[in-house]
């Protein structure tokens, strides 16, 4: 499986030079990379047409005036799908895809957007739509729907398969460092497992940085491997190294932090159950976990993920939820309507 | 046992032959003695008659409420239709009562829309001793 690594940090902290960095090490591998800029806003035409074709179509099938394809340029959502689209094509023949995510946003915007395609396509796909037909008597906007929520589906397993994995750029600040183990925790959450953090423009004494400044760089590693949860962290200075040395950049480079749905585990106690979920530290303290129908929702910031919960929770209440050192402990009793003997678990 | 010419209070019969009274060993009200309807006689008359006014009720029916209910797009504005009513009382958990033409139809399903999901947020609460045990 061809690997996609998606490089994302804070402005001015580097996160282009890193990108084109890792991709040309990766080349000197001898392998055959794309470079996706997804940082930008520009929307390639063709995704354009891609839109006005297929929800274009929806539309008109449904009464509305066609649009030319130019007019879906400044659809909310496009420039990040676009990006996705190139991704998505880019592995098609290459070894590895090298995305430069740009900012924080950008990079979470990329990582949530198929899931969020996926539910509202959900949503929108009803039994009411799925009888509908258009003048020509055809099912065209339940099939084109259909569809779009089936490329929404592999797009988001692109972003989560075990070759996908983020790279964090950070400035050798403190307050960037806190930032990235924040950025790391979104990311994770997400579904995109984080295998390494680069410090850029690490001030050294050769360079004639002062005293201080270098004080603030080694202070902005200790954090940043203090709370990486065992994520490679390394320093890149003038010159920029795309992964610790020894280490190949096809990686993963150590541990991937990661929430993955399908290693969600459910205990089984006397009386009720529990389910672990595991939560990067940076976020352990202020990450919220909720309920919605047969989901759990779980948000750090403004990032959410859904995910279905698993069958015997779906007829229980949740109690509470406790913080754990590896995340969030999360306790479930049998619902009395939906089981025989409440309270019980035999 | 009576052989008088009797018709049932409900037997207009204007539009029937001349009846020849009920057939032997029926009862004045059609039934024979064990209880079971006949199959001829004043008995078949009566059930052709039955018979003959359900589907006129039916025709009726079909005219005068089916027929005007199907150009009737939005319950909500046809409140003299007894089926728009009947829908409009009850709801149209199917969403078929509007057009299947038109999803965008302000039909009883559209007028009725569903509260959003709300996220039901778990309290969380600090590590206890035990938490991770």
């Amino acid at each position: 499986m061809n690997r996609l690594i998606l490089v994302g940090g804070p402005a001015e902290a580097g996160v282009s030079t890193h990108a084109a960095a890792t991709a040309e090490a990766l080349r000197d591998e001898g392998l055959t990379v794309h470079s996706v800029d997804a940082s930008g806003t520009a929307v390639d035409p063709a995704a354009a047409a891609l839109v006005s074709g297929s929800l274009g179509g929806v539309l008109g099938d449904l009464g509305a005036d066609p649009l030319a394809p130019a007019a879906w340029s400044a659809l909310p959502g496009l420039p990040v799908l676009t990006a996705l689209l190139g991704v998505e094509q880019a592995l098609e023949d290459a070894d590895a895809v090298v995305v430069d995510a740009g900012g924080p946003a950008r990079l979470r915007e990329l990582l949530e957007l198929p899931g969020v395609l996926v539910r509202l396509l959900d949503a929108v796909l009803t039994p009411r739509l799925a009888m509908w037909r258009n003048g020509r008597g055809e099912a065209t906007a339940f099939d084109a729907l259909s569809a779009a929520r089936l490329r929404a589906l592999r797009l988001q397993g692109l972003l989560q398969r075990p070759t996908t994995t983020v790279r964090l750029v950070v400035d050798a600040e403190p307050a960037a460092a806190e930032r990235a183990l924040r950025m790391l925790a979104v990311c994770s959450l997400l579904g995109a497992g984080v295998d390494g953090v680069v410090v850029t423009g690490y001030p050294r004494k050769s360079d004639g940085a002062s005293r201080s400044e270098r004080q603030r760089a080694a202070e902005a590693l200790d954090r940043l491997e203090a709370g990486s949860d065992g994520v490679a962290v390394w320093r890149s200075g003038r010159s920029s190294r795309a992964v610790p040395k020894g280490r190949s950049v096809m990686g993963p480079l150590g541990r991937v932090h990661v929430l993955d749905a399908e290693q969600l585990t459910v205990e089984v106690g006397d009386e009720d159950f529990a389910l672990r979920l595991p939560i990067a530290s940076a976020a352990r303290a202020d990450a919220r976990v909720g309920i919605v129908g047969d989901q759990l929702v779980v948000a750090i910031d403004d990032a959410t993920r859904w995910l279905d919960l698993p069958p015997v929770l779906r007829r229980c209440l949740p109690t509470t939820a406790q913080r754990t050192p590896t995340g969030l402990r999360i306790r479930f009793t049998p619902d009395p309507d939906s089981w025989r003997q409440p309270g019980r678990v035999s | 046992m009576s052989g008088n010419r009797m018709t049932p209070w409900w037997y207009s019969g204007g539009d029937e032959p001349e009846s020849t009274g009920p057939a032997d060993g029926a009862t004045p009200d059609g039934a024979t003695d064990d209880g079971a309807a006949t199959a001829s006689g004043a008995g078949l008359g009566d059930w052709s008659s039955l018979l003959a006014g359900a589907v006129r009720m039916v025709d009726w029916a079909t005219s005068t409420v089916m027929a005007p209910h199907a150009e009737h797009d939005d319950p909500a504005e046809h409140p003299t239709c007894v089926v728009c009513r009947t829908i409009a009382l009850v709801g149209d958990p199917t969403g078929l009562a509007t057009s299947a033409g038109e999803p965008g139809s302000t039909g009883a399903a559209a007028t009725e829309r569903p509260e959003p999901p709300v996220i039901r947020w778990i309290p969380i609460e600090d590590e206890s001793a035990d938490a991770d045990s």
